[in-house]
């Protein structure tokens, strides 16, 4: 007797416009820049950059450059995700940021590209790669990655 | 008019908002929460942080395609480090929603409650049916290519088989509500067709053609929801939450009687017995009740007991479910008109009951004088019956 | 009036397929292995063998198809196993002009609510019909007449709903 009955769960397409802070976001990749979200009302900055303030539930009029961007956080992956064994270590980072002296809150995940994982200090200063300009799209993928930031 | 339970606090709705409702909507998920909140608290004349508790409403994640929506989006819902809560009832959701907003403040729980339902069908290419194939028994349902629009045109038929109703009566509804949404102004579809656009339209699986339902659709709503303390310092006419029931029937719904929806009947009775009202038809003055496809009001009509079995579709011919009828049915518009994003369309009921009640309902105001109103949502497998009864 | 200015923006499929609206994209696909239990695996092989089963319930006398572990009413186990026979009666039956994606179909389908004979009345389940004008579907004359399944021949039956082809018309008995 049968016990078990294979079947799956598909959707062929999704598709996400990126919204009213999306655009914003989208605004600043194509001049190379990485804006964060500022609420007024909070006096906060924030990363990915929304329309509203989860806080304060006000709208967002305005926009500030990062300055500065550094590595809070990292790991290093080994496998894929069926568990095989990957050629290159892949880095991922959690990237914090500045505007002037202020700390923004949130971050990035993203792709770090490092000769030697091991060597990576926690706080050291990074910046992003972005990828040419015609094949920049407006979302987070035209950052190729970030990378150690050369005094 | 005695309330028949005990519970600890009276409940007022104190404002509603709305986003539009569209095809498509470029906000993402929770900028459209975001929004329909904002413009909820600024009726009520509130902010985000005098809420205290939160509850989301919003139908399958497939929808969105954000797994874990309700946690994804808690920002949008303003949901921070507060009491949060989701709910889903498939379609039932939109009422569902208001139901669980005011059992948050009816036990003493909370405050003032934030309700929000959200949905966002136009991410599913290339088109959002096709994410209901998947609510069906994958093994005795799925196998034969189902689609979700065979189990609404095997209902409307029986519907039609067992009470003698013709196509055109039923079409008189689409006539209804699509020219009463014209006076909404979130409304995807208003417009003004006649009984012979509805029967010359496309048919999809006969006797269910494409005039006979309402479109898919991007939208949120949200309701503030306080206790009685509240209510009467931030307004002068606070709208109460008199009655709430909700019943669910067998997702083995060819084992069911597909002519009545026994399970409104169900949660009709709750909600009038705590309400008190013991004659429907006589004591509801105007309801919104759940329209998906036309013969869906009529079959609800006799569900929550405002029409004999079989008597809707007569009302409907003689027009007395008209806004300037005795019993106006889906003053708004409905979903036919308005539009359908599956949980935000029931707390849109809700919301136009609420303007109703306050006189704010502009050119959709019905003509006579309203006390009592009634909302209505249904939703799963066809299984869920939610109604919410309120009173000026 | 209210709701007064609703916010959100509107766009059109032109506009998206256009390049005007700026988006991401993904995909969703997960298989499952479905547990059958006791009930739908006997049910399935059942189908195999040419038989409907269901099961019956000895304290509201309810016979239940599809079969089921618990009664719905009595909230206890079902007792015993029968086999209800491939005849029924027309509950309700649609013409379907499109298929689970929402693109039409060449050939209409049409759809019914069967209620089985063998079974308690009412118990229905979805399937097909075969041999029968659609005519007859959309004036309802097919309303409340008999049918009985045409079953694909043993060798190609896999254990599936789909072992029935569909319910054709029979004679009054």
């Amino acid at each position: 007797m049968k016990k078990e009955f294979r079947f799956k769960i598909d959707v062929p397409k999704y598709v996400y416009p990126v919204g009213r802070g999306g655009e914003k976001f989208a605004e600043g990749l194509k001049k190379e820049v990485l804006y964060a979200a500022y609420c007024e009302t909070c006096d906060n900055y924030m990363m990915p950059p929304t329309a509203y303030c989860p806080r304060c539930f006000s709208e967002i009029k305005e926009y500030k450059k990062v300055t500065h961007a550094y590595l809070d956080l990292y790991t290093v992956i080994w496998k894929d995700f069926n568990g095989k064994d990957l050629d290159e270590p892949i880095v991922y980072g959690f990237i914090r940021f500045e505007v002037d002296d202020r700390d923004v809150e949130g971050g990035l995940i993203h792709k770090l590209k490092v000769d030697d994982p091991s060597k990576l200090v926690l706080g050291v200063p990074v910046e992003p790669r972005f990828k040419p300009a015609k094949e920049r799209k407006g979302v987070i993928t035209d950052i190729e990655h970030f990378e150690l930031k050369l005094e | 008019m005695r309330m028949n339970i005990h519970f600890k606090n009276r409940v007022a709705c104190v404002g509603a908002g709305m986003t539009l409702f569209r095809r498509r909507l470029f906000e993402t998920s929770d900028e459209l929460m975001w929004l329909a909140a904002r413009k909820a608290l600024d009726e009520a004349g509130l902010t985000i942080r005098d809420i205290d508790c939160v509850v989301y409403g919003t139908a399958p994640d497939n929808f969105d395609g954000i797994h874990m929506q309700s946690e994804a989006l808690a920002d949008g819902g303003g949901a921070l480090n507060k009491p949060y809560t989701r709910v889903y009832v498939g379609g039932g959701t939109g009422v569902f929603s208001a139901i669980a907003g005011w059992w948050h403040v009816a036990s003493g729980l909370c405050r003032r409650v934030l309700v929000i339902a959200e949905e966002k069908m136009s991410h599913v290419q290339p088109h959002p049916q096709y994410v209901f194939h998947h609510i069906f028994d994958p093994v005795t349902e799925k196998p034969l290519g189902v689609n979700l629009i065979w189990i609404f045109a095997l209902e409307m038929h029986r519907y039609m088989y067992k009470y003698n109703i013709k196509k055109e009566d039923i079409a008189l509804v689409s006539v209804k509500n699509k020219r009463n949404a014209l006076d909404h102004p979130a409304a995807q579809l208003g417009m003004k067709i006649t009984v012979d656009d509805v029967l010359n339209s496309e048919v999809l699986v006969w006797p269910v053609q494409r005039l006979d339902i309402s479109p898919i659709s991007d939208g949120a709503v949200a309701l503030v929801f306080t206790d009685e303390e509240n209510a009467k310092q931030l307004t002068d006419e606070p709208i109460w939450i008199d009655g709430v029931g909700w019943s669910l029937d067998t997702m083995y719904w060819t084992n069911r009687d597909l002519a009545f929806p026994t399970y409104l009947y169900y949660a009709g009775k709750m909600a009038y017995k705590m309400a008190g009202i013991h004659n429907p038809k006589k004591e509801i003055d105007f309801a919104e009740v759940y329209d998906p496809f036309d013969y869906k009001e009529l079959h609800h009509m006799e569900g929550l007991q405002l029409a004999r079995k079989g008597e809707a579709p007569i009302l409907t011919r003689e027009g007395v479910t008209e806004r300037d009828g005795d019993l106006p049915i889906n003053p708004s518009g409905g979903l036919l008109g308005v539009g359908n994003p599956i949980a935000a369309a029931g707390l849109m009921k809700v919301a136009e009951v609420y303007w109703q009640l306050k006189g704010e309902a502009g050119r959709r105001q019905v003509k006579k004088d309203v006390v009592t109103g009634l909302a209505q949502a249904w939703g799963d497998l066809m299984q869920v019956g939610t109604v919410i009864i309120m009173r000026r | 009036m209210k709701p007064e200015n609703p916010p959100g923006t509107p766009y059109k499929r032109s506009e998206f397929e256009d390049g005007k609206i700026l988006y991401t994209e993904d995909s969703l696909e997960l298989w499952y292995r479905w547990s059958l239990g006791k009930y739908l695996g006997r049910y399935l092989e059942g189908l195999k063998e040419g038989k409907i089963l269901g099961r019956y319930c000895r304290g509201c006398g309810r016979i239940y198809v599809p079969p089921r572990e618990v009664c719905q009413y009595c909230f206890r186990e079902t007792d015993e196993w029968v086999e209800v026979g491939d005849t029924g009666i027309v509950n309700t039956a649609v013409v379907s002009y499109i298929q689970a994606d929402r693109s039409r179909m060449d050939k209409p389908l049409i759809i019914a609510v069967i209620e089985l004979e063998g079974a308690t009345e009412g118990m229905g389940i979805l399937h097909k019909l075969g041999e029968v004008d659609p005519e007859d579907v959309i004036n309802r004359k097919i309303f409340g007449k008999r049918v009985k399944a045409v079953w694909k021949p043993p060798e190609e039956r896999t254990g599936s709903v789909n072992d029935i082809l569909y319910f054709k018309p029979v004679e009054e008995v």
